[in-house]
Order: structure tokens, then C-alpha cells, then sequence
């Protein structure tokens, strides 16, 4: 029932293509790829929908593309657009389902010697203690009331309440709390669907690793990151979990009805949305808001356990340990920015789907630590390969948004993975590899195996070589923890 | 006659519905969710649910159908393997889902479904048969 389009593009440079504008686009494609990789991308429609984007009213320079963009619904996966904050829209396609999810890195005293008999023990530990696997509840159990205050201070509602340290709020994403949180606009369903999930990993392609530094690019931008070769660190990946699911969901068919009553005609309905300045248009960032805000306490959480399994099974206490957050960054999200088109300081309303925030430096956002060397951007892979460190460059402050890639981006579906892991023990295979994984089903052991991504180095080498951030150092997973 | 398959989408899944008739598509679409959820056989009907959806399209009422169906699933734990309409038109159904409440010694969930995309979303007639296409986002 649907035709593959062959889409047009022209070669910029060796890492840049253009989508020209044509029929009803009201901008030009922009995507961030090399030869190889974009031999992938024109394998699915994720080109047809950079380009479904462009038709949307208010958008802003060029629709475009990190070069881990694949087929989406609505957006593409790794698509970024800006909108006139006065006279554009906001698509909750273009935020995604899981809204807010992201990954965070922290860093230990610990080089990997001191850990190598007892990585094991500890991924067990992980395993046992944070809450993961599809439809994972949690120990906590939060009135309403108290939910709603999670909505509303997202971190700090967490360190308030014995999660964390005051500390870690400094080197997270807007502080982990996004301004506009109003719980009022969030349905009864979500705050259900939300309230036993808090401080759950979930599944798919979510996870907790242990790794270490494997690599250093930059020593100087490394030391003012607190990273250094062989130094052991754990990054996290998850979201809003079905609060979040529910809050785009609820959007969704309240803007598929302004839609038709705008006349607004769009090539796709997933691409449902509405003015910023409309009342659906400002519930919709204030209930997104409160969505990032769960995500980030949830996070915040699973940090707070992973310290405390660290302790525990290292007979270590914290200070020993050093265990500080580097950075925590969302990678589906509507923020509202300011940026510079055609000359002049503009309110944008920026679309991150599968893309990260890359902010130069000396941006009034970071955190002081980072104002010299940029914001920190983690870019995880899949758990067989690397993830890597990178900051950003004011280079993608001017031509995207101050954005860039979120990953390495699916290569295979999920069936495709299934069948090319039939009669493979893919423990024992990532064990000779050095890696322990524990998942909670072998179902997303086998859709998540290494090769149904990109490879994450093609993927960091375009946006470093682009310009749009600069690599930092490549991490290496040692023991994973799956849902 | 199949009532369902499944179809690669590089991140998430789709299904492609099949019947004799709307209704069938409606039911064996429901009955697809549920069945990549959890292993249905070992679902029994202890319980029913009674469940009202209104939609402004056709379309658009499979993919509430459905996103109705798997809330109540995730907050409820409600796992149904049997759909019968007392009313469905282009915009509204009525149904009654037959199933159990999801119990860890018993049931497990083989897969997360997130949502129920719009994206793509099709029904259709072709002489006479019926067909139906949903994305999931897992």
C-alpha cells in the first residue's frame, strides 16, 4: 500500500546533501551523511519524510538529517527542524513517543583492573536492583500529588528526595527541568501509565553499561570532562517511559483534529500538529515538559541505584568511588531556542527527534565546567562496538540548531535481526568479545545484536569531519544491563 | 484465511490485517496486538471488558481501537485473545474484549509495544476482501 519514492539529492560535499525544495516543501532537505552510509539511508523512506518535514508552516532554513537517520514515522529518526516560535508549528511527531529519552555518562575512580574479576558480579547486582524488561514496575509508589510534582521539578525533585546529589543537576540538560511543566494538562491515563513506571529502565533499545574509555581524542577537552584512557564508566539510556508514550499519544489525535478543522494539508497524519501560539500548541509544550521532566528524575534514579550497587559490591564508599555525572542529554524533545537566520536572533521552537543537542562553547546554557570546551554530547552505539564522547561546535550552532547525530541507527528491523541470530548463542559470542550481558529477555538480546546497527564510528565520523561536533574520547561497553 | 502478518519497518514493526469483512479486520487487528504481546494460548477467558470508541474516520478508529486496547493492557495488565462489536461504523465501535488479567507465573511479555502509530495507517476493500495496515512503535 505504499510506493517508494526515489527522492532526489545533490552532493554539497563529501558530508553534506541537499533535498531540493520542490512541489509543496517550503525548504530545502539538509542531510548529514557519507557515500556509504547514504547507501543505507535510500534503503527506506526515512529521505521521503526529510522531505514530508519541509511542508510543515513556520519551518525554519532546511529540514534535516543526522547521518543516523532512518524510517520514522512522521519525522525521520534523526531529523531536526525549526519553527518561528510566533507563527510555526509544534508536531508531537516530531518529538516521538518516548519523549525526553536520553542517555547520561558518569565516570569512576576505578580503572579496569580494579575491576576485572568483578565486572560480573556487578552486572548481576545491576540487574537485580534497577527495575527493567517490558512493562517493568517499580519499588516506588508515588501518590498523585507527589507525581505531580515530579512533572513539575523533574531532577531536583529527585535529590529533594534523597536520589542523588545537588551537584548532578549542574550536568544536566536545562538543569533537568524544562520551563512551561503544567501536570494540569496531562491526561489521567498517562499520570496511570507513569506512576508505576518511575525509576524503570523499560526495554528495547534501552539499557545500562558498564565500559571504560577506550580511547582519547582530545586530552585537553578529555581532562575538563573528568575523562581518562582505561578510567571505568556507565552510561544509561531510557525515557518517559508510558507516561510519555501516553502524553504523545493524547496530542496526537487532539491536533489530528485541528488539523482538519485548520484545513492544514499535510503528506502524512502522523505529521499532526498545530501553532505554537494556539492553545493545543502550548498544552502540548507544557505536557511534553512535564514528559522530559519524568525522563530526567527517572534517570536521575537509575543513577542514584547504580551508585549504590557500585558501593555495595565494591565495598567502596562514594568519595572513594568518584562517581560524577558528566552529562545527561535528551534525544527527543522540542526546545524553545534562539538562534541566528539570515543575520538575525530568531525564537525558534527546535524539533530533536533521534538527534542531540550540540551547543559550542561559551552558550549561556552549559554549565560553567563546560563553558570553555563546549556541551558535552553522548553518542551511544550498540553494546557490542563503541560509544563515544563528543562536544559541541559553533558550527552546528549555524547550520544545525546546534544539533547533531543521537546513535548509531537501526540498519536491520527487528525480524531481520531475529533471523540472523536463529541458532546463535549471542551471550557466548559477546562474551568472547569481552562483554557480559544481562537482559531481560532474550527477545531484545537478539533484536538489539550488534549488527543490526550502523556501525556508531561511521556515524561520529561524519558529524566530527562536518564539523557539527568534535570527538572527545570512544568508549567501549564491558558489562550491559538490558530491559 | 491469515488474519494478520507481520512487515519490516527499520525501527518498529508493522502488521498488515486481513478479512472478510471490516468487522474482521477490526477484530483480527486487535487480536494481532495482543498476540505480539504475549503468547495467547496460554490466555484464558476469565473475564470481559466492555469498551467505547469514537473517532472523525475510519482510519483514525483502528488506531484508537487499538491504543485503547493497549492501555488497558499496560495499566491495567489486561490481556484479551476475543473481540465481539455489539456496534461498529466508520467512527464509532462498541465491543466487549475477552481475556484475563496478565499474572508473571503465568503470562510474559514477548515485546514492548509503545504506541500505535498514525503513520500509514490504511483500511480498504478490494473486491471484497479486506485489508488493513497499522505501525507499531516498539
Amino acid at each position: 500500500m505504499s510506493g517508494r519514492e526515489k527522492i532526489h539529492l545533490e552532493k554539497i560535499d563529501n558530508y553534506r546533501w541537499r533535498i531540493p525544495r520542490a512541489g509543496k516543501m517550503r525548504v530545502d532537505g539538509l542531510i548529514y551523511a557519507d557515500e556509504g552510509l547514504l547507501g543505507e539511508i535510500h534503503e527506506d523512506e526515512s529521505l521521503k519524510q526529510v522531505a514530508n518535514v519541509a511542508h510543515l508552516p513556520g519551518i525554519q532554513k532546511y529540514s534535516l538529517a543526522m547521518p543516523d537517520i532512518h524510517w520514522g514515522y512522521g519525522f525521520p529518526i534523526g531529523g531536526v527542524a525549526a519553527f518561528d516560535w510566533q507563527e510555526g508549528v509544534i508536531s508531537p511527531g516530531g518529538v516521538g513517543y518516548d519523549i525526553n529519552c536520553g542517555t547520561r555518562l558518569l565516570v569512576t575512580n576505578l580503572s579496569t583492573q580494579n575491576l576485572r574479576d568483578k565486572i560480573k558480579n556487578l552486572v548481576n547486582a545491576l540487574f537485580q536492583n534497577i527495575p527493567s524488561g517490558v512493562g517493568s514496575k517499580g519499588t516506588l509508589r508515588l501518590s498523585a500529588q507527589e507525581l505531580r510534582q515530579v512533572l513539575k521539578e523533574g531532577s531536583a525533585w529527585a535529590v529533594k528526595n534523597g536520589y542523588g546529589r545537588p551537584e548532578d543537576l549542574d550536568c544536566t540538560e536545562d538543569r533537568g527541568c524544562m520551563e512551561g511543566a503544567d501536570p494540569g494538562v496531562v491526561s489521567e491515563r498517562a499520570m496511570d501509565r507513569g506512576r508505576p513506571q518511575l525509576g524503570t529502565l523499560g526495554s528495547g533499545n534501552h539499557f545500562l553499561e558498564v565500559g571504560f574509555v577506550d580511547e582519547v581524542y582530545n586530552p585537553e577537552v578529555a581532562r575538563v570532562l573528568g575523562l581518562r584512557k582505561d578510567q571505568v564508566t556507565v552510561l544509561i539510556h531510557s525515557g518517559s517511559r508510558g507516561l510519555g508514550y501516553q502524553v504523545c499519544d493524547d496530542f496526537l489525535k487532539k491536533m489530528s483534529e485541528r488539523v482538519r478543522q485548520l484545513g492544514l494539508e499535510l503528506p502524512d497524519r502522523q505529521l499532526a500538529c498545530d501553532f505554537i501560539q494556539s492553545s493545543t500548541g502550548q498544552d502540548y509544550f507544557s505536557g511534553m515538559a512535564c514528559a522530559a521532566n519524568y525522563a530526567w528524575t527517572n534517570r536521575q534514579m537509575l543513577m542514584h541505584w547504580t551508585r549504590e550497587v557500585f558501593e555495595r559490591v565494591l565495598q567502596m564508599g562514594p568519595k572513594e568511588l568518584g562517581m560524577h555525572l558528566v552529562y545527561d542529554i535528551c534525544h527527543n524533545i522540542a526546545k524553545r531556542e534562539f538562534h541566528i537566520i539570515d543575520g538575525e536572533r530568531r525564537e525558534v521552537c527546535v524539533h530533536r527527534k533521534g538527534a542531540t543537542r550540540a551547543f559550542p562553547p561559551g552558550h549561556p546554557a552549559l554549565p560553567e565546567v563546560y563553558r570553555k570546551v563546549g556541551q558535552p554530547v553522548l553518542i551511544p552505539g550498540d553494546m557490542g562496538r563503541y560509544s563515544y564522547v563528543l562536544v559541541g561546535t559553533e558550527r552546528a550552532m549555524e547550520e544545525t540548531f546546534g544539533s547533531t547525530c543521537h546513535g548509531a541507527g537501526r540498519v536491520q528491523s527487528r525480524t531481520q535481526a531475529k533471523k540472523a541470530s536463529k541458532g546463535r548463542d549471542l551471550h557466548r559470542e559477546l562474551e568472547d568479545r569481552g562483554i557480559y550481558v544481562m537482559a531481560a529477555s532474550r527477545a531484545t538480546l537478539v533484536e538489539e545484536a550488534p549488527e543490526a546497527y550502523k556501525d556508531v564510528s561511521q556515524v561520529v565520523e561524519v558529524v566530527h569531519q562536518a564539523g557539527i561536533s568534535s570527538k572527545v574520547a570512544r568508549l567501549r561497553p564491558w558489562g550491559v544491563v538490558k530491559g | 484465511m491469515k488474519r494478520y502478518e507481520t512487515f519490516d519497518h527499520t525501527a518498529d514493526l508493522g502488521i498488515r490485517i486481513f478479512g472478510r469483512t471490516y468487522e474482521e479486520v477490526m477484530t483480527n487487528a486487535a487480536y494481532a496486538l495482543f498476540d505480539l504481546l504475549t503468547d495467547l494460548d496460554r490466555v484464558q477467558e476469565t473475564l470481559s471488558c466492555a469498551i467505547h470508541v469514537e473517532a472523525a474516520e475510519r482510519e483514525e478508529l483502528l488506531i484508537r481501537w487499538l491504543n485503547e486496547l493497549l492501555f488497558l493492557c499496560e495499566s491495567q495488565g489486561y490481556l484479551f485473545k476475543r473481540f465481539h462489536f455489539s456496534h461498529l461504523d466508520q467512527t464509532s465501535l462498541k465491543a466487549v474484549a475477552h481475556g484475563e488479567i496478565f499474572e508473571s507465573s503465568r503470562h510474559e511479555f514477548k515485546t514492548e509495544i509503545k504506541a500505535v502509530t498514525y503513520h500509514q495507517v490504511a483500511i480498504r476493500e478490494n473486491d471484497g476482501a479486506w485489508e488493513g495496515r497499522v505501525i507499531f512503535d516498539l
